[in-house]
């Protein structure tokens, strides 16, 4: 478990009731990958699947341990992968205290090899586990339960940690400090993370890549701000979901505004929040409904964010009346939804220089 | 009414139903687990086998018992592997027979118990690379101690009330088989009823503590679900 761990390889197909399962994408060491699609759609089945929970055909395995390969009559039982899994409704230890079941997953988790493995202080202290330490599980909230599943996965040293929505029950502040740093400790670790989520802002949050299902189908991972890109509206999304992700260094923060100052390919941007630390990355999710567009630097307007860009691409979405305009700054790029009207009196088409108004409120607090 | 009418009694019905207690945990803890989690077709067909000794009469058992220990059957052999003839009419004979019929007493709720700690608490301690031998130590019989302590209390309670299986299989010998509630019988056919009273109120009064006990138990560990 170094920094070059092995890679999950997930190719596995069968029927769980009416729902039939047909999962193939791989995720790679040092990167969060995000299962990402509605409820309903197949997504802890496949999770549980690849703990070796619930038993699906195929073949499955994290670099040289193959954990399942019918073919070879090959069947490895969930307690001998080397996993850590977070299920949804934590299933903690009822007779053990909060520290008690943090330590039956110490126990049990091998010898470390390779890199440090993340410790049991640094655990409990991210995860604001101290005060709860000596508390039975029984008397803890919803969040709090989460955290320390979320805490017992990790200190079951795992090559492959398997999350299923474990942060649902939190408030969107303390997942917005926990996610950054689950994101980290995989890129540190070299383990693989599967994350399980129907909530866009938590996968923008920790996704390197994202792996989309829909009805039980998940046909591969793509790097993040692509699979967001590439997501069909309405059906992952709901309508008013779709939108991009950009990627900007934090310039500096400005406290008497509230805001923080961020720089994305030399233009200027302000959102929300002035704890952001200079020089540190900041992902925003920016939804196509929030985004205008002008063919001509706007003057005396409220809006405070104006991106200067090309035009890649404008796409008609079928029986509605808008298109999407996708607008390319540098290398990254951001989706506007726009009536058809408007495109087509401002003659937007590829290559025409356009300015993105963004409203500053519609940043994620990410 | 003297010390030595009273106690050999009360002391060999404490033996039986402690020797009893020890091994219907033995046996009603692997009975009761495995109905608990076996997708077995016919399970119920055996919980049917092991709960038969609740509704059949105690002197029917007791019959067939003392066929299978006497010096005919299975118990026999057995007894004759020790230079004996019979297993009926002595303590090991008791024993079994004891054990058989208070077996569904202790199965029951253990079996509820492991039923109520569920698949969750096992998956998850398989996903923390524990095997399932670890993990029923570690979690599944922690999270089922009130039902083994019910069990258990129950199967000792039950034991030391047995009265028609212990008169068929063991008859009335005095300090070999001769148990409490058959010691009460023949005080009350000799008309002593001051010791009578003196036993049947002290039986009374435990199985009163018994009943009390198990339930308190039995809501504790329903709470354990919520």
């Amino acid at each position: 478990m170094s920094g070059s761990g092995a890679a999950l390889e997930v190719g596995l197909r069968g029927a769980v009731g009416k729902l039939r399962i047909e999962a193939a994408f791989e995720a790679r060491p040092g990167e969060t990958t995000a299962v990402f699609g509605p409820s309903g759609s197949g997504k802890t089945t496949v999770l549980r699947a690849v703990a070796g929970l619930t038993r699906l055909s195929g073949r499955l395995a994290l670099g040289p341990a193959t954990w399942q390969d019918d073919r070879r009559g090959v069947f490895v039982p969930a307690y001998r992968r080397r996993i850590g899994f977070a299920f949804q409704e934590p299933a903690l230890f009822d007779h053990l205290s909060v520290e008690g079941n943090l330590r039956y997953a110490e126990r049990r988790s091998g010898e470390p090899e390779g890199d440090p493995p993340v410790s049991f202080v640094e655990v409990v202290e991210r995860l604001e586990l101290g005060p709860h330490l000596e508390r039975t599980p029984r008397g803890l909230s919803g969040g709090e339960r989460q955290r320390v599943s979320l805490a017992r996965a990790l200190l079951a040293r795992p090559a492959a940690l398997l999350l299923d929505e474990p942060l649902s029950g939190l408030h969107r502040t303390a997942r917005a400090a926990i996610l950054p740093w689950l994101r980290a400790l995989g890129e540190a670790s070299g383990k693989v993370t599967l994350y399980v989520s129907h909530d866009l802002g938590e996968v923008v949050d920790v996704a390197h890549r994202i792996a989309p299902i829909a009805n039980g189908s998940v046909a591969g991972a793509a790097a993040a701000a692509e699979a967001l890109d590439r997501l069909p509206a309405g059906e992952l999304l709901s309508r008013f979901e779709a939108g991009s992700v950009l990627t900007a260094t934090v310039r500096a923060g400005l406290p008497a505004l509230g805001l923080s100052e961020l720089d994305l390919g030399g233009q200027r941007l302000r959102v929300p929040g002035a704890g952001r630390p200079a020089g540190t990355e900041a992902r925003l999710r920016v939804r196509a409904r929030d985004v205008a567009l002008a063919t001509e630097a706007p003057t005396a307007i409220s809006i405070r964010n104006v991106l200067r860009g090309s035009v890649i691409e404008v796409r008609d979405l079928p029986e509605t009346p808008f298109a999407e305009v996708a607008v390319g700054f540098a290398d990254q790029r951001l989706v506007a939804r726009i009536t058809r009207d408007a495109a087509s009196e401002l003659g937007l088409e590829a290559g025409r220089e356009v300015f993105a108004l963004l409203k500053t409120v519609s940043f994620d607090d990410a | 009414m003297n010390a030595e009418t009273i106690w050999p009694p009360i002391r060999l019905t404490l033996e039986l139903a402690g020797v009893t207690t020890v091994f219907l945990l033995l046996l009603g803890t692997p009975i009761a687990w495995w109905l608990a989690r076996t997708r077995f077709r016919f399970k119920e067909a055996v919980a049917a086998l092991v709960a038969l000794p609740l509704v059949l009469p105690p002197t029917v058992l007791g019959f067939y018992l003392l066929i299978a220990l006497g010096p005919d059957g299975p118990g026999g052999f057995v007894a004759g592997l020790f230079g004996g003839r019979s297993l009926a009419f002595s303590f090991p004979g008791l024993v079994i027979g004891s054990i058989i019929y208070s077996l569904p007493f202790t199965v029951q709720p253990i079996r509820s118990a492991f039923e109520a700690v569920g698949d969750r608490p096992l998956e998850a301690a398989a996903t923390l690379r524990a095997s399932p031998w670890d993990a029923f130590w570690s979690v599944a019989v922690p999270l089922a101690r009130p039902g083994l302590i019910a069990g258990a209390v129950l199967g000792f309670a039950h034991t030391v009330g047995e009265f028609g299986v212990i008169l068929m299989i063991g008859g009335n010998i005095p300090g070999a088989t001769r148990v409490l509630s058959i010691a009460i019988y023949d005080h009350v056919e000799l008309m002593e009823w001051g010791t009578a009273h003196l036993l049947s109120g002290s039986l009374l009064a435990f199985s009163f503590v018994v009943v009390a006990l198990t339930l308190s138990l039995q809501k504790k560990m329903g709470g354990r679900d919520r």
